[in-house]
């Protein structure tokens, strides 16, 4: 690897550190998580820069990594883990309690999803991708994104906590 | 009107989902992106992955060296015997040798490394220009002594011969087939190169058996562990 693709990785990280981290945060339900998905994402994907650089759409290419490894580490049994961390857990102030509330609504109602019904739903209403485009990350079919997301918004409908937090704030928010 | 009794369609969903995702992603703490160790644990896990691809290649041609080295020499006895110093205490220090210095690993063969991380093997003295001409890491079967084909020999023979990257010198490796571990020798150039060979003759078993190799550290922790299935010779 040499220093001008060091330099190019720095800048493909940098233009996408944060919108990658926001997406693994509602695949994961937690910040730490989040941080290590995307983390180990972007090493495995300068391990193989090379095969990045000659996709078609590396940036693609990325996203398909991050949501396969989202995909596994949901599967993965559930274990207790200690972390070392350089940065203390957030606290919830009384100027981001409601922000906090809605988060933990959110993640709770995301948390009854299915791995690839939650990966759905965050493509297509956090980050606004296409049938299309959340078909070609996940590696399958527009008819299967359908159905995904059919049965998510199903479940969602039927979360009493995310009906109220949206009657109490309007749908219009 | 109580939340029941309100319709709640799936397009108030969609709407109402959009909005507080966007929230709930906005009350993420963005950390600044930790390149410099992703970049340093990236290149970590491409010096094991080009490691484990390039023992495997070696396992692999050196799984046919004597399969070719018996053919040429007709399949004797002696050569299928495993000479008693391939399974011994290879531990403490590598052995250091000269660049293009042909030394023996067992069977009937020879090795020879390079300055710039080639690995070469003959059934004899290896030539400088041959030695010039092998490819990367491992030696291709070019020589002649190697490349006669399609001898049946009566007991699958693999000769382990391989080349790792690494700044921290091994203080043991060992190299477990079939059932036993064998332990491999470290060999390396003057200085510090940042690899080392290793070589070890298993002796004659399934050649679809896997290969397992542990590299050793100075206080004998395992500091890399890798597998390989060789190919049948």
């Amino acid at each position: 690897m040499t220093h001008e693709e060091d330099e190019e990785f720095h800048a493909f990280v940098a233009a996408r550190w944060g919108r990658l981290l926001r997406t693994a945060f509602l695949l994961t339900g937690h910040q730490q998580d989040a941080e290590d998905l995307v983390q180990s994402t972007l090493t495995r994907a300068f391990d193989r820069w090379g095969r990045v650089r000659r996709a078609d759409d590396p940036e693609a290419y990325v996203w398909r990594m991050l949501l396969n490894a989202a995909t596994d580490r949901l599967r993965a049994p559930r274990r207790l883990r200690e972390r070392l961390t350089t940065h203390l857990p957030e606290r919830g102030t009384a100027d981001h309690s409601e922000e906090l509330a809605v988060r933990d609504v959110l993640l709770e109602a995301l948390a009854l999803l299915s791995s690839r019904q939650r990966a759905v739903v965050v493509l297509r209403y956090l980050e606004g991708r296409t049938e299309t485009e959340a078909a070609l990350l996940l590696g399958t079919t527009v008819g299967t994104v359908r159905s995904h997301t059919a049965r998510a918004l199903a479940t969602l409908r039927g979360n009493p906590a995310l009906r109220d937090l949206t009657d109490q704030r309007g749908v219009a928010q | 009107m109580t939340n029941e009794d309100r319709v709640w369609s799936e397009e108030d969903v969609v709407a109402s989902l959009s909005v507080q995702l966007d929230r709930a992603a906005g009350t993420l703490v963005v950390p600044r992106p930790p390149v410099a160790a992703m970049i340093r644990d990236g290149r970590a896990r491409r010096r094991r992955r080009r490691a484990a691809t390039a023992l495997g290649a070696a396992v692999v041609v050196a799984g046919t060296v004597p399969f070719a080295w018996g053919a040429f020499h007709s399949g004797t006895e002696r050569s299928l015997q495993p000479p008693a110093s391939t399974v011994g205490e290879f531990s403490g220090s590598a052995r250091v040798v000269q660049p293009y210095e042909a030394f023996d690993i067992g069977a009937g063969l020879q090795m020879t490394l390079k300055e710039d991380g080639y690995l070469a093997l003959s059934g004899g003295e290896l030539p400088r220009s041959a030695a010039e001409d092998t490819g990367p890491s491992f030696s291709r079967p070019e020589e002649p002594t190697f490349t006669y084909p399609g001898f049946p020999l009566p007991h699958g023979r693999l000769v382990l011969a391989g080349m790792l990257p690494g700044e921290e010198m091994p203080t043991r490796v060992e190299a477990e087939w079939g059932g036993t571990t064998h332990a491999a020798r470290i060999v390396t150039l003057p200085g510090e190169p940042g690899w080392y060979a290793i070589h070890a003759d298993l002796g004659s078993g399934d050649a679809g058996q896997p290969v397992t190799i542990t590299v050793f550290g100075a206080e004998g922790e395992v500091l890399d562990r890798l597998h390989s299935a060789p190919a049948a010779g």
